[in-house]
């Protein structure tokens, strides 16, 4: 599943001319990563991973606690991505790659 | 659309405003033994002060206040490091090491990071949705500046136009490009990936249930994190702080 999602925002990043469909590609591509390891350590029936007074299986905590800080950056670095795309409008008026080449 | 007209949301969020502070603060005392912590509550307060900036279109405080908010976080990691260091010989009262802790140290030392992360999150958060908002001055306040909505919707800008048939073309090759890397991409991973093993092995979930119980904190997300915990909130509040500063700085340079 994470794979298609994948397939998907990469092409999307290599056709999209405009920049900022670019970074929500990246974003695109950064969810399937988290969403790939969250599903790794999904096991079907299980619950959350919260200790309650019987044995139960639960589902595995490590990616969770992994993909918290993927998550942090990733916030990060979309904004900082598109911060920098509004500065270079302010100076070119554009935001297509096929009209910044001509800068 | 002015959103300054409408009532309903200025009633409504006011009303709202101190169950918001309510949950975000049970979320963040709650975070070392049940489901939450410190980044979930910063982002609960953060995201809720910039609606409420978006709806009365002003700001509550000024952005020296913000980023007073985030340094703050830097103190209470340095507080951690050295009250752990003074009560237990290790800095942060040995967390990072299974064991090395005892308990009521590790509880606290889990709160000092919450903490620590709760001010940087929130604080960086309302920074960098303000950057979007206000991004004319500090005085003149202009909700989603033109820049912004042109760089999402792109007028008719004065840059010659490449010919459609042209572009055609080239989009093409590059979407015949594109499928054949992603075909590629998926048979190379799925012939030499190597089979991953998708939960711990039955012991190690033994041994992170017995560490739970016995520092009595039920969320097990959070004992899998107790080690690399200090590491990772480090990591964090930097990312956080470069962040701004960067927006801050790319917003600067003319």
């Amino acid at each position: 599943m994470s794979l298609i999602i994948l397939a998907i925002g990469i092409f999307g990043l290599i056709t999209a001319d405009n920049l900022i469909k670019k970074i929500m590609c990246l974003s695109v591509i950064e969810n399937t990563i988290i969403l790939n390891f969250i599903s790794s350590g999904y096991i079907t029936g299980a619950a959350a991973p919260i200790l309650t007074a019987k044995d139960i299986a639960t589902v595995d905590p490590v990616p969770q606690a992994l993909m918290l800080t993927a998550i942090v950056i990733g916030v990060c670095f979309n904004s900082l991505a598109i911060a920098c795309i509004v500065k270079l409008h302010e100076k070119t008026s554009t935001v297509l790659v096929s009209e910044l080449h001509e800068f | 659309m002015n959103l300054k007209e409408s009532q309903i949301l200025e009633t409504a969020l006011t009303k709202l405003f101190p169950f918001a502070l309510l949950f975000s603060g049970y979320v963040f005392s709650y975070g070392g033994a049940f489901p939450g912590g410190g980044f979930q509550a910063g982002v609960i307060i953060g995201t809720f002060i910039v609606i409420l900036e978006l709806v009365f279109e002003r700001k509550i405080y000024s952005n020296p206040v913000f980023e007073r908010i985030e340094l703050t976080g830097i103190l209470f990691l340095g507080i951690a490091l050295i009250a752990g260091f003074m009560i237990s010989g290790y800095p942060f009262g040995g967390l990072y090491s299974y064991g090395g802790s005892s308990y009521p140290l590790a509880n606290a030392m889990i709160w000092f990071l919450n903490m620590a992360i709760f001010l940087e999150v929130s604080g960086s958060m309302v920074l960098i949705f303000r950057n979007f908002l206000f991004w004319e001055s500090d005085d003149t306040v202009r909700i989603a500046s033109p820049h912004l909505q042109q760089a999402v919707m792109p007028q008719e800008s004065t840059v010659l136009r490449i010919p459609q048939t042209k572009r055609k073309k080239e989009f093409l090759c590059v979407a015949v490009i594109a499928a054949l890397l992603i075909a590629v991409s998926v048979i190379v991973i799925l012939l030499f990936m190597p089979a991953y093993t998708p939960t711990v092995h039955h012991g190690e979930m033994d041994v992170i249930r017995m560490t739970a119980s016995e520092y009595s904190i039920r969320n097990m997300v959070s004992v899998v994190y107790l080690g690399p915990r200090v590491i990772d909130t480090f990591l964090e509040v930097m990312v956080v702080i470069l962040t701004v500063l960067g927006i801050k700085v790319v917003r600067g340079s003319r």
